[in-house]
């Protein structure tokens, strides 16, 4: 046995009901190394942390921990080990301190007795060592989503880890938030801790990682060293099983008459929104507005608003010249828009529906799905059976149930009901979250093509890269206002990165001189 | 992730989609075992209940006459439960049905021949609206669970009628007895005597029972219903109002509860007393259950239940079978379709936790 691995999984197999999540998968990782975990969807990669981190129990297979090996079943003996995991939703009690969320579920001292002062001085200690910038006092809630992030970076050095698993940590952060991030990663590395990094953002694996384990389908496909010679098409191909296009390309924009006029906004917020305060905005047919933004600063609220299923507290919205604020969601429904919301498990579909009648959800009284009195449930039938041939949704058939359906398959079929005919506008919000590199390409297309037969696009995302690659104009969200918009040719990332971290339009240009 | 299999689980959860006909079929064995406590051969019992559920015409009357507010009130059920509505308080709002029913009788006899029975009807319906309406306004202003609120009604709907009858409904002719004026003749539903007074109730069941079907399946408003049940943030993205939809389909199943309050009365009875649909809207609920929340399922599910009731009502005088037992019976065969049910939620765990692997990704 090799005693430079730090953890090293071998063989490993789990086989739930259905499905082999993870078939013979084996992996390395050794002592101060940041080991990317790349691979669509379903591919395992979770399946496999979460067997390391003891939540799940492997099927067959082994683990060694510094060459000895090692039965992991359950997160505490995984957490006593020193494998610290970091979710993508961070696991923080808001309404308490950092350093009571450090210090959760530890058992130090002796019976009530919580040694607040000595963890403050270890918290500290690790704080100023990896340049964590921890505020050991402040309530989580008070604190930017990149300080929570840390929070949970501390919490697993308390516990000292020496190997950490990051779920998709860049995904809520601004560029510059992942800056930050890089530079305590660094530093982790330089002290000798192990990072298990899963990611599907390329160009961050590229950059931050040392070697990169693909995992497809639930097998391990390859591991190789992170090399110059390496780029983001090579490893899509791996990930993907053949050659791959990245690139999107993009027609010249031919711009028609204002479709939607949102004139000075505003929306009240919601327990977990921040509302919507005077947000102006005009789209032209022929165009696609990408509106970019950290999440939760308005996504939601404003798709929603325009959609009717928020109130209008003051503003007006203009559909194609005509007034149409507060007319109800009904009405809206009534217009020719395609509209994709954020929550597509929840809010675009039913999932103990078949794909027909989820096909028809929406004009189910209407042709072709039926008629004032019926549902035609046979040209129901034809109709999602014709359109998931255009889309390209994978399903046993038509009656399938909506919950059988990968997460693509399920966006692909919603696709195909709000923009499977030709549409006026269309508001999509995270249209390719959850997506692999084919469906989000097809979702890229879809958009181009609505756009070039004379759509009008407001395309809501928190990926920039997407928002750079697809948009003819790029607006900010930030806490429910248009931080600034400019034209896609020439935008850069890092002016918009600050737009998205708050900072006015003009300091946002300064600094990027 | 393309091999598939069929595992243990997969076949039990197919299995498992029966259980309501094997709820049913387990719950009578492990009755028939209770029996052999008072020394009743359980073979002699199956072919005497039978026989005193379908042995004679009499018998088969008596059967349809039971099944048919089973009907209604399951196919009313039915509509409620799909919109997400937990309507608990049938037994309420049928005895407020048979007393709106009786008040139309006793307040306005002099109603002429054709309206009478239809008003009378109305006069179900509305009262069963109104009672389950009591439950919409407590969700609506305070919130309150429609389930606690319509449990806590049914027994305040009983207990009213009871009061009207020994108070200001009480027949000068009552004797100890308390019951309300007769009914005029014209209020009635055709009975046929021959056929154990089987009543035309039954008709007006198939009918609502057909409608529900209709509407559930078949009609646009029946989709956003269902949606609204399922997914109501889905029901308000396609357009659709959750809270319309729960509002409407709670005061239907009302209504139509009511009606079989209504129907009950003026099929077998000629005057309004006190517990004459005792236990029915529960037992309702249980044929709901029993049918899958689906009205195609109601009809089989109404007539096994009253099948059940007059079989051992009759093995009640031949075999000499304490009444308790049709409770015993009713309570197997809930326990046995609810462990069903909740065995199925339990089997669709496992399934879960590769969907939860995708949730982590995104």
């Amino acid at each position: 046995m090799d005693n430079s691995y730090m953890v090293e999984m071998k063989n490993i197999t789990k086989i739930f009901s259905k499905v082999i999540a993870n078939d013979n998968v084996s992996l390395a990782v050794g002592k101060g190394e940041i080991h990317a975990l790349l691979g669509e969807n379903g591919a395992g990669k979770s399946t496999l942390m979460n067997m390391l981190y003891g939540l799940y129990s492997k099927d067959s297979g082994s683990i060694y921990w510094n060459g000895q090996e090692v039965k992991i079943n359950t997160s505490a003996e995984a957490i006593s080990l020193g494998i610290g995991m970091i979710h993508q939703h961070f696991q923080l009690v808001e309404k308490f301190t950092v350093l009571e969320n450090v210090i959760l579920g530890m058992r130090e001292g002796k019976w009530i007795e919580i040694p607040k002062a000595k963890a403050t001085k270890k918290i500290m200690n690790l704080s100023d060592m990896y340049g964590l910038n921890i505020k050991p006092n402040e309530l989580v809630e008070n604190l930017t989503v990149g300080e929570q992030q840390r929070v949970e970076i501390v919490k697993a050095l308390y516990r000292n880890s020496n190997l950490l698993i990051m779920d998709e940590p860049t995904a809520v952060l601004t560029p510059q938030e992942v800056r930050k991030l890089f530079d305590v990663l660094n530093k982790l590395r330089a002290e000798g801790k192990s990072i298990i990094f899963i990611s599907h953002k390329l160009p961050e694996v590229l950059e931050i990682c040392d070697k990169i384990s693909i995992m497809r389908d639930g097998k391990m496909i390859t591991t190789i060293d992170n090399e110059k010679s390496l780029d983001a098409r090579q490893l899509a191909s791996y990930m993907v099983g053949r050659e791959i296009n990245l690139d999107v390309v993009k027609s010249e924009c031919k711009l028609g008459e204002v479709v939607l006029k949102l004139s000075n906004v505003c929306a009240a917020s919601e327990k977990n929104s921040c509302g919507i305060n005077d947000f102006s905005l005009e789209l032209h047919r022929g165009e696609i507005v990408g509106l970019a933004g950290v999440d939760g600063n308005g996504q939601t609220d404003l798709s929603e608003l325009i959609m009717g299923l928020r109130k209008l507290t003051s503003g007006k919205i203009e559909f194609l010249g005509e007034e149409v604020s507060n007319i109800g969601t009904k009405a809206m429904r009534e217009l020719s828009i395609g509209y994709i919301p954020a929550d597509r498990l929840h809010a675009a579909m039913v999932l103990d529906f078949s794909l027909k009648m989820n096909m028809a959800l929406n004009k189910p009284d209407k042709a072709p799905f039926g008629s004032k009195w019926r549902i035609n449930k046979k040209a129901t039938g034809i109709y999602t059976k014709e359109k998931m041939e255009q889309f390209n949704v994978v399903a046993s058939s038509e009656d399938e149930f909506g919950k059988n359906l990968s997460g693509g398959n399920q966006q692909k079929l919603v696709l195909a009901r709000e923009v499977g005919e030709k549409v006026d506008l269309i508001i999509a919000v995270y249209p390719t979250r959850g997506l692999d590199i084919d469906a989000t390409h097809f979702v890229f297309d879809t958009m181009l093509r609505a756009r070039d037969n004379g759509s009008a696009v407001l395309y809501i995302s928190t990926e920039l890269e997407e928002i750079l690659q697809i948009s003819d104009r790029i607006g900010v969200l930030y806490e429910g206002q248009l931080n600034g918009i400019m034209p896609g040719d020439g935008a850069e990332a890092t002016t918009i990165g600050l737009l998205m971290a708050g900072q006015k339009e003009e300091e946002g240009m300064h600094a990027k001189i | 992730m393309q091999k598939y299999k069929f595992s243990r689980q997969a076949i039990i959860l197919k299995i498992l989609k029966f259980s309501p006909v094997i709820g049913a079929f387990l719950g009578l064995v492990v009755a028939a075992l209770f029996l052999m406590l008072w020394k009743i051969n359980p073979i002699e019992f199956f072919t005497e209940l039978i026989k005193g559920a379908i042995g004679s015409k009499t018998a088969i009357g008596s059967t349809l006459n039971r099944a048919t507010p089973y009907m209604i009130v399951g196919a009313a059920t039915a509509i409620a439960y799909k919109a997400g509505a937990q309507n608990m308080g049938q037994e309420g709002q049928v005895f407020m049905g048979g007393l709106g029913a009786g008040m139309v009788a006793v307040l306005l006899p002099h109603i002429p021949s054709p309206f009478a029975l239809a008003f009378a009807l109305i006069g179900s319906m509305v009262f069963g609206a109104l009672f389950a309406g009591i439950a919409v306004l407590f969700r609506l202003v305070k919130g309150v669970n429609e389930i606690l609120s319509t449990l806590i009604l049914n027994y305040i709907g009983t207990l009213i009628v009871s009061a009207l009858i020994i108070g200001p409904l009480k027949s000068s002719t009552s004797s100890s007895y308390p019951h309300t004026d007769s009914f005029g003749k014209q209020f009635l539903l055709i009975q046929w005597k021959s056929f154990g007074y089987l009543h035309a109730g039954i008709f007006i069941a198939l009918l609502v029972v057909a409608g529900a079907s209709y509407f559930l399946w078949i009609h646009p408003a029946g989709l956003r219903l269902r949606m609204a049940g399922s997914s109501p943030l889905a029901c308000r993205t396609a357009g659709g109002n959750p809270k319309k939809i729960f509002v409407r389909a709670m005061l239907a199943c009302g209504a139509l509860s009511g009606l079989a309050g209504g129907i009950e009365l003026l099929g077998k009875y000629n005057n309004l007393r006190s517990g004459y649909a005792t236990s029915l809207g529960w037992d309702a609920l249980i044929v709901a259950l029993l049918a899958g929340l689906n009205p195609n399922g109601v009809i089989p599910a109404a007539v096994f239940f009253g099948a059940l009731y007059t079989g051992i009502n009759s093995m009640q005088r031949t075999l000499g079978v304490p009444s308790a037992l049709l409770s015993l019976i009713k309570g197997c065969i809930m326990v046995f379709i609810i462990s069903g049910t909740a065995l199925q939620q339990y089997m669709k765990v496992k399934p879960k936790m590769v969907k939860k692997e995708v949730a982590i990704n995104e």
